[in-house]
């Protein structure tokens, strides 16, 4: 794999990571830093992935990393590891020529230098081994920007989809350059066999300034979008509409896509009754096993989740077409009517000949004018304090330090009234 | 004052907070609740003066933690300041890192640290200072009686010692002996040493005079083969028990009823070897109405604990990475962690009844 000419430059590092969950969805990012090496750990708090890690004296251990993994400290940081030869925990690895290496360090300990590719997997593993991550070059991850053919070249290995997940955090907003490409799926998949999904609001409706509970359980995916963003198969959201909305779960299997739909009705006591629908919406059958355009505008302020471009699986052993030029960063609303989904429409689930998806800006396979400023973004928030030191205190907060404080006095009335009677 | 037993809760009441949390409220009730049960009823125990060595070993080893964690660790994303790198990086590994970004959450957690180390070692300072350590060595179990022994001993050696140095000391200043260098130890370190012998002849001969190992009622032959025999087994069973428990966890029941059966077998094995030796007390510790009271506070916070830890360990755990947020504060674990200061107010005042 030839290095690109972007990386040897001088200016910032790039790193890959890429990160294969438990479900076997794998989440690639290109990240960027300043240093001229930062640690393995540091890669990975940079990329914006939620990571939990227990420090200790002699380093830090990853304990979780989205929703793979274990709950330090109130599980331990090891929690899936019983005892016995083999136990499944984040396994850390190193891209050296073409093949990974486990690391002989931790990921603290082990220093990482530009065009590197550093990789995590959750799986069962002993000390000293491990599942694998699919090799991805770093070249497929951080692609240099005059190329913009976002050529990827698949992975032999387990994973049979790349799943990029988007952060859930408001923090990660993507950038707003999405390329979607459509990539046909490969004709020998396995026996498939069809998601179960379980797609539901409650309540079903509210009232302007109130919140209800958006709730999915999906087996059997390959990858599940809420509104074009990248979620777990098993996961609630809390959403607070101020208009009605429809929300969409876009389920991506081995027999398909599949699309879901559940609208929350707002009342507003005060008469606005315009939905500021898409245009492109249709007024579905729902749920639709027919996939439909992805149409949703959700508004950030109201559900708190970051307009995102679609965001989308990318099947392996296919080199994917670029059918539309990446979007401009003004034009955030137009992003349904740019995405290609209309073309590669419907797939019938029987005879699934095609599969439209569309990457994330966060992902390897994507042509990146703008990884700098996510790169950068995404520095910004580990190294600055991004949310303030808890300084509004809550009211039970109030009363548990009340209450130590009483405590504190009442320790040192014990103590004056035992040195008052020991004089008197 | 109180009775051993009382005081032995009392350790296990102040030592289990320190194990299972890591909240710096918590912790820093516990510290002071032991100091209060040192200033008032401690002082005037004739170990009193170990305790302000011990607080300033605690202090160094805190205000330690707390220097070189945030030196160290450059984890946290609240950063205070950054400081130049010096790293030491032997193969390319990153081995030490000091300086670079100092973060809040380092220096909490190593604050944090250094205060659980520094409570533990108050704990065991007052203990030290509040137990009798006679009555503690007369709860060895009766099998145990020569470790019970040696435990004497040991205990008695290093005052000893120090006064027979102190004595020494004093007779070769007169003699005109001024201590200079390494070498003139020598004229210490001698009689120190033959003193110590014949101290340690005269105790043997007091302890055969009074016919200690004597009364222990001879066994046969077999039967002592057979407690040794039962001994190796037990532990054995217990080892092997342990070791299936963590090792094959599908067949858990297996290890825990083997642990289980060998640890049956040893206390059996230990009670009727314990039966054989026959132990007289001539002065018997009394348990009053206040041991009560200090024993039941303390089994109280230990089941509050215990409790929190079962149900759940979020209430108890203070772990600032990756980003800093004030630990919780429970009010019934607070109150739990009052536990060390209830001996203060059950003694009754000094002229008004009892010791």
């Amino acid at each position: 794999m030839p290095f690109s000419a972007w990386a040897r430059a001088d200016g910032p590092s790039h790193v890959g990571l890429v990160v294969r969950f438990g479900d076997g969805s794998v989440f690639t990012k290109c990240v960027k830093f300043d240093e001229d090496q930062i640690s393995g750990l540091e890669v990975l708090l940079r990329s914006g992935l939620n990571v939990i890690y227990q420090q200790s004296g002699t380093g830090a251990a990853v304990c979780k990393i989205e929703d793979d993994g274990c709950d330090y400290p109130s599980e331990p940081c090891f929690c899936q590891c019983p005892g016995g030869p083999t136990c499944i925990y984040w396994s850390y690895w190193h891209l050296k020529s073409g093949a990974w290496e486990y690391s002989p360090a931790g990921a603290s300990g082990y220093p990482v230098r530009d065009g590197d590719v550093e990789g995590w997997a959750w799986g069962p593993g002993t000390t000293g081994s491990g599942l694998e991550p699919p090799v991805i070059e770093f070249s497929s991850i951080c692609a240099p920007p005059p190329t913009a053919t976002p050529t990827h070249t698949p992975t032999p290995t387990a994973a049979p989809t790349i799943t990029p997940t988007p952060l859930p955090t408001p923090r990660d907003t993507p950038s707003p350059t999405a390329e979607p490409t459509e990539t046909p799926l490969p004709t020998d998949t396995p026996v498939p066999s069809p998601p179960a999904v379980a797609f539901t609001v409650h309540p079903e409706t509210i009232t302007v300034g109130e919140c209800a509970e958006l709730r999915w359980d999906v087996e059997h995916a390959q990858a599940v979008y809420l509104d074009g963003q990248g979620v777990v198969g098993h996961q609630a959201k809390r959403v607070c509409p101020e208009q009605t909305q429809t929300y969409e779960l876009l389920v991506v299997s081995a027999v398909g896509e599949l699309r879901y739909q559940v609208t929350l009705n707002v009342v507003d006591l005060s008469p606005t009754p315009v939905p500021t629908d898409t245009p492109t919406r249709t007024a579905a059958v729902q749920p639709t096993d027919t996939p439909q355009p992805q149409t949703q505008t959700p508004t950030p302020t109201a559900t708190g989740v970051p307009l995102t471009t679609p965001t989308a699986t990318s099947v392996p052993s296919t080199t994917s077409l670029p059918t539309a030029t990446p979007l401009p960063t003004a034009t955030r609303r137009a992003i349904p009517t740019a995405t290609p989904m209309p073309i590669c429409t419907p797939v019938p689930v029987p005879t699934l000949t095609s599969l439209a998806t569309v990457i994330p800006p966060t992902s390897a396979l994507v042509a990146k004018p703008d990884i700098g400023p996510t790169a950068a973004a995404a520095e910004a928030q580990v190294t600055g304090p991004h949310h303030p030191l808890p300084s509004a205190v809550a009211a039970p907060e109030a009363l548990g330090w009340l209450a130590f404080v009483g405590l504190l006095v009442l320790l040192v009335l014990i103590y004056l009234r035992w040195r008052l009677g020991e004089r008197g | 004052m109180y009775h051993t037993t009382t005081w032995l809760l009392w350790l296990l009441a102040a030592l289990l907070p320190t194990m299972l949390t890591r909240n710096p409220f918590y912790l820093i009730i516990l510290l002071l609740a032991v100091a209060v049960a040192y200033s008032t009823i401690g002082r005037s125990s004739p170990m009193a003066a170990s305790w302000g060595l011990l607080l300033r070993v605690g202090l160094s080893l805190a205000a330690f933690s707390a220097l070189v964690n945030p030196l160290t660790v450059h984890h946290g994303d609240t950063v205070l300041l950054t400081l130049p790198r010096l790293s030491l990086r032997p193969g390319g590994i990153i081995l030490l890192e000091l300086g670079g970004r100092i973060t809040l959450e380092a220096l909490s957690y190593g604050l944090v640290n250094g205060l659980s180390l520094m409570a533990i070692l108050l704990i065991f300072a007052t203990f030290n200072v509040l137990v009798d350590h006679h009555q503690l060595l007369r709860s060895i179990p009766a099998f145990l009686y020569q470790t019970g022994v040696v435990i004497s001993i040991a205990i008695a050696f290093v005052p000893q010692m120090m006064a027979s140095l102190q004595e020494v000391r004093e007779a070769q200043t007169i003699r005109g002996h001024r201590f200079r260098g390494i070498r003139d130890l020598l004229p210490l370190f001698m009689p120190l040493l033959t003193s110590g012998l014949e101290r340690a002849i005269q105790l043997a001969e007091s302890m055969e005079a009074r016919g200690f190992g004597g009364d222990v009622s001879h066994s046969h032959r077999k039967q002592e083969l057979a407690y040794k025999a039962s001994i190796a087994l037990s532990l054995f069973g217990l080892l092997a028990g342990m070791f299936w428990y963590g090792y094959f966890p599908a067949a858990r029941w297996v290890g825990g009823s083997m642990g289980a059966g060998g640890l049956l077998l040893l206390v059996w094995t230990l009670r009727a070897m314990g039966r054989r030796v026959g132990r007289s007390r001539y002065r018997r510790e009394m348990w009053r109405h206040r041991d009560t009271l200090v024993s039941a506070v303390s089994l109280l916070s230990l089941a509050v604990f215990t409790l929190f830890w079962l149900l759940g360990r979020r209430a108890l755990v203070f772990y600032p990475y990756p980003r800093f947020t004030l630990p919780t504060f429970n009010p019934l674990l607070g109150l739990a962690s009052l536990a060390p200061v209830a001996p203060v107010l059950t003694t009754p005042k000094k002229g008004k009844a009892g010791l």
